[in-house]
């Protein structure tokens, strides 16, 4: 709780102002009330996801959720992809020798691979904008000073978008758009554009387990907004940050199971 | 036994992308779940996934399960916020591991989870069995 408080003076200019750009609050606490700065400072510090209930594998995990509701163009251009990837897993699985070649690849940077991988996540507060950051490369910026979303008529879009956020509470709201759309397949089985909207909100049920609520919104890919929650446990503090490494020309990376020779 | 995988690969890469691995996994049955006992000959946490070869001596004459067995674990960064470190294990320690097997039959395994000799259990990732409660 010490350690808490101590984090929460140092932020806590950096999260008072933060509640006061964008944040409402709540009826029961001012912005800068102390109780509710320590709440927030909390969240900082390396999480990583957790199979709370017992999924039988990281797919079934997944498999747990809620499906979208897909347009119909949407579910077809899904079905592509799917296809497609399996294409290209097939035409690359090869066994020579006993050594199994597969398809090389590192992962995909971006919001999605990053908040459903089983790496960590780093969240670093800061004053005016807050960190997301993976073992691999790629990180979320945030801004928490007000400013809105660039025109995406003039944004390249990259995998991790454009985030704004602000407090609402001790709730971090944050929403992103321009990321983009080729980038990995929304968990529940969607997909999005540099124009869908993702809305996080990060909630802390105590001082080691969160919950990061994920709405994609998207008329045109989306019946209806897609939601699901995902939950993270907060890991031990002196962990650090351990880099998930990863050259796609390393043949290590093109290669699974290599069959030991059978000794007589 | 290049047949049967050719012919399996399709349903497999369907499975939803377990671990979000580094590469594909569709070698393996991730459907069917096997354990094995043996006896580490060499253990490596590396990228892009660690391995370990274990001896599995058998249960008898006939034992199809016996001899070398090549198991693939995760990427370096999973396993370690479970738990491994470089020192995990050794030559000639005693291990247990759950885990997928290949299509083909060979002897490589999709590692689920480890079991020391003091019974301590190693996930190699973030998912746990079914009606597992924490």
């Amino acid at each position: 709780m010490t350690r808490v408080v101590a984090l929460a003076v140092l932020a806590g200019c950096a999260l008072a102002g933060c509640a006061q750009q964008g944040g409402t609050g709540t009826a029961a606490s001012a912005p800068d009330d102390p109780k509710l700065l320590a709440q927030r400072a909390q969240l900082g510090g390396e999480w990583v996801r957790t199979d709370e209930v017992g999924s039988g594998d990281f797919g079934s995990m997944l498999a747990r959720l809620t499906p979208a509701e897909l347009q119909p163009a949407a579910q077809a251009l899904l079905a592509e992809r799917k296809a497609q990837q399996a294409e290209r897993d097939k035409a690359q699985l090869k066994a020579e020798g006993g050594v199994y070649k597969v398809a090389a690849k590192c992962d995909k940077p971006g919001i999605v691979f990053m908040m459903q991988h089983s790496g960590a996540i780093d969240i670093v507060l800061q004053k005016d904008e807050i960190l997301v950051v993976p073992e691999h490369p790629g990180a979320q910026t945030i801004y928490m000073d007000g400013r809105p979303h660039p025109s995406l008529e003039h944004f390249t879009p990259v995998g991790a978008g454009h985030s704004v956020g602000h407090w609402e509470g001790a709730t971090l709201v944050v929403s992103t758009v321009g990321m983009r759309g080729e980038g990995s397949s929304v968990p529940g089985g969607g997909i999005y554009s540099a124009e869908t909207e993702l809305v996080e909100r990060f909630e802390l049920l105590g001082p080691d387990r969160l919950h990061v609520t994920f709405t994609w919104t998207d008329p045109k890919i989306y019946v209806k907004p897609h939601s699901y929650t995902l939950t993270y446990a907060k890991q031990p503090a002196d962990s650090y940050a351990f880099e998930s490494w990863c050259d796609v020309s390393d043949p290590l990376q093109g290669q699974s199971v290599v069959v030991p020779p059978q000794k007589s | 036994m290049q047949k049967p995988l050719a012919a399996l690969t399709l349903a497999a890469t369907f499975v939803a992308p377990l671990a979000l691995a580094h590469h594909s996994f569709a070698a393996f049955d991730m459907k069917q779940e096997i354990t094995l006992q043996g006896t580490v000959q060499s253990y490596s946490l590396q990228n892009p996934h660690a391995h370990m070869v274990i001896k599995v001596a058998g249960k008898g004459p006939g034992d199809r399960n016996a001899g070398l067995w090549d198991v693939e674990g995760a990427a370096a960064n999973i396993m370690r916020r479970q738990g491994w470190t470089s020192q995990s294990f050794k030559a000639g320690d005693q291990i247990t591991v759950v885990g997928h097997p290949m299509h083909s039959g060979d002897k490589g395994l999709s590692l689920f989870y480890a079991i020391k000799a003091d019974g301590t259990r190693m996930y190699q990732d973030i998912a746990r069995p079914v009606g597992y409660l924490k």
